[in-house]
């Protein structure tokens, strides 16, 4: 089903004229409303009308995670305050988050955009949602939540409760569509099993799960559990939340809403613009956001673009399913964590030393995070109070900081080097 | 059916529009807000060919009309009702609507697009052996948008057409506007001052600010908008 026809079924020609003109008052916006943007365009001569078409686009320098951190909270900012009706934080940074805004017309829009994410997997309004993402700073339960409620479905938001009473909601609430992250999927599918409760005794047929990288082989291994058909969906806090791209019920590739966003892909090393088709890292330019308007955002996830046409008949393009990023960013129930974050808790921890490894697997459906510290040669190994100390306080620090409940093993020095002294820091399980 | 890109125009040296790009599609209302002096009036100028246009494109019904002197966009469909009315003053009424359709003559289609006007203006028939000249404000600018309607038009380009008038005849011209809307003949691009009635009755807007479109979007979004309520709702 298509929510929108007029706007997810645009001849391509009319989608190329709304973007330029969206575009183009989007820069002026930004040039006059948010003086990072004024500085930057001025420091490399870029006159906002001088921007005649989407190549164009190209002279403007990335916008990073780093450009909002910089800027925190407020910078990026390019309406005051008080029209601001909504604020959400990305996930999972040390230090400094980063902010983002909404209007009236912001939200209003994050609405339909979620309406057609929902549409596209065939959800309507007699359709039972039950939102299993965290309702809270993070973006993905409020998203969808709107999005349910705008198409008329019933809505049933059960947050991050566990994995049993989420079952129970199901069966009792005859809930008919699961929307989470797929790790939770997987939990809840083991609990299923563990309860011995037959799928069948479900009316669950649909499921969107997005907000974590999931492989072809965890969607055949939800579809199996719930006997459902499972669909991946693309969003970012720093660009909308969820409702970037989606999967329509051909499932091949997600459909990205190009009236709301300009996608290009680059060569993450260069910068250079790769042409349609290519692999790189996805960049969006947001053209209709009115509280942070967002130009060339760098998302650091890799993927591809096509504008082949889709068998159901939505002209927008398409983008590859994403399975890796650019940097060695970790995302552990949709929190994003650099390793390095990691190391800078431990530096404070006495006893260690800066050595470590991140162990990921996946262990009951649910992602775990184990981190292999080596303990200073100071350390009595034998004491076996003293090293269940240091455990505990790296694990009440990381917690603090990350927010995040990690697994420690305190391992004996210069055990974790591998050939030629190198440590292999990230050992990710996950992905099969 | 309007598809204009990057178009840049002014008058002599003086660049006022710096950029726009808009389009039209086939049936809607289009209202132009902004200051005084932000462009708006040169891009109605500039789509009808009036103006020279320095950079850019203006495709109507997927034709490129760049270089199409004035009177060749009147006779594809676009026809200007400009500020001010510019009526033939020393002329009848019945005479400038004669002139209205001087592109597209027949006596066939003249009783009958005659007719018409009478019915969406009965003012004009009474008054239709007066002098231009001699009739009020408003039923100047009736006459200026009835004149524009004789030429068929697709797109009917619309200049500030409540200027100078009593809020009453205000009401009744943009009435006449929404009439022709649900006629369904007449695409229509108007551009007006008083932001918050051209928004009632249009379907999308851009907002001009020096020469650039600084907003856009359909009406709910406009008036919502806080750049585009303090700027011009109050």
């Amino acid at each position: 089903m298509i929510w929108n026809r007029e706007f997810e079924s645009m001849p391509r020609e009319d989608i190329l004229q709304m973007q330029i003109e969206r575009l183009q008052s989007t820069l002026n916006r930004a040039y006059k409303n948010v003086p990072y943007y004024k500085k930057l365009f001025d420091k490399h001569d870029i006159i906002p009308e001088e921007v005649n078409s989407l190549k164009d686009l190209r002279k403007i320098p990335f916008t990073t995670k780093a450009t909002l951190r910089e800027n925190y909270p407020y910078g990026m900012f390019a309406v005051p305050l008080r029209e601001v009706v909504r604020i959400h934080s990305s996930s999972g940074t040390t230090g400094k988050p980063t902010v983002v805004g909404y209007t009236r017309n912001d939200l209003k829009h994050w609405s339909e955009l979620m309406a057609r994410v929902l549409a596209m997997a065939g959800v309507g309004k007699d359709d039972t949602v039950q939102i299993a993402f965290d309702y809270g700073l993070f973006t993905g339960g409020f998203g969808f939540h709107y999005g349910a409620e705008l198409i008329g479905a019933s809505v049933v938001p059960t947050s991050l409760a566990a994995p049993e009473k989420q079952i129970h909601i199901m069966r009792d609430y005859k809930t008919t569509t699961l929307v989470c992250s797929p790790s939770f999927a997987l939990s809840i599918a083991d609990k299923l099993r563990e309860l011995a409760i037959n799928p069948n005794e479900l009316t669950l047929r649909v499921g969107i799960f997005g907000s974590e990288p999931w492989s072809e082989k965890i969607r055949a291994a939800i579809q199996s559990a719930f006997y459902i058909e499972a669909y991946d969906t693309y969003g970012l806090s720093e660009i909308m939340g969820p409702g970037v791209a989606s999967e329509c019920e051909k499932k091949n590739g997600l459909h990205l809403f190009e009236d709301h966003y300009i996608p290009e892909i680059i060569n993450p090393d260069t910068g250079e613009v790769l042409s349609m088709g290519e692999t790189g890292e996805l960049v969006l330019t947001t053209i209709t956001k009115e509280a942070v308007p967002m130009i060339r955002y760098r998302t650091g996830d890799i993927t591809s673009i096509t504008d082949a046409p889709c068998a159901c008949r939505r002209t927008c393009v398409r983008l590859s399913r994403i399975n890796n990023r650019t940097d060695d960013v970790i995302i552990i129930h949709g929190v994003k964590i650099l390793p390095a974050q990691i190391g800078a808790v431990l530096s404070m921890v006495e006893h260690t030393q800066p050595h470590y490894q991140l162990h990921i697997q996946r262990e009951g459906g649910m992602d775990e995070l184990q981190i292999h510290v080596e303990i200073a040669e100071s350390v009595n190994i034998d004491e076996v109070k003293t090293l269940m100390r240091i455990q505990s306080d790296i694990k009440q620090r990381i917690f603090a900081e990350l927010g995040i409940h990690v697994d420690v093993k305190l391992v004996e020095p210069k055990t974790l080097q591998g050939k030629g002294g190198k440590i292999q820091r990230v050992i990710d399980k996950r992905s099969n | 059916m309007l598809k204009v890109q990057n178009i840049r125009a002014g008058y002599g040296n003086l660049l006022v529009l710096k950029n726009a790009s808009i389009h039209i599609n086939e049936g809607e209302i289009v209202t132009l807000i902004g200051p005084n002096g932000c462009g708006k009036s040169t891009l109605l100028k500039t789509i009808v060919r009036l103006l020279p246009l320095q950079h850019g494109s203006i495709m109507f019904q997927g034709k490129e009309i760049n270089h199409l002197p004035p009177e060749k966009t009147v006779s594809l469909g676009i026809a200007l009702v400009p500020e001010g009315r510019h009526i033939f003053a020393p002329l009848s009424v019945m005479d400038n609507l004669v002139l209205g359709a001087y592109t597209c003559f027949s006596k066939l289609t003249f009783q009958e697009d005659l007719e018409r006007m009478f019915v969406l203006f009965p003012r004009l028939k009474e008054r239709r052996k007066q002098l231009a000249g001699t009739l009020s404000g408003g039923e100047q600018q009736m006459l200026a948008i009835a004149r524009a309607l004789m030429s068929r038009p697709r797109l009917l380009l619309l200049d500030e057409p409540s200027m100078g008038l009593a809020p009453l005849i205000v009401e009744n011209i943009f009435e006449t506007i929404n009439k022709l809307r649900a006629e369904g003949k007449t695409t229509i691009c108007l551009v007006e001052q008083n932001a918050e009635m051209a928004l009632e009755i249009s379907d999308r807007g851009y907002v001009l600010e020096t020469g650039k479109i600084v907003y856009q979007g359909p009406r709910e979004n406009l008036i919502e908008n806080v750049e585009v309520i303090r700027a011009y709702l109050g």
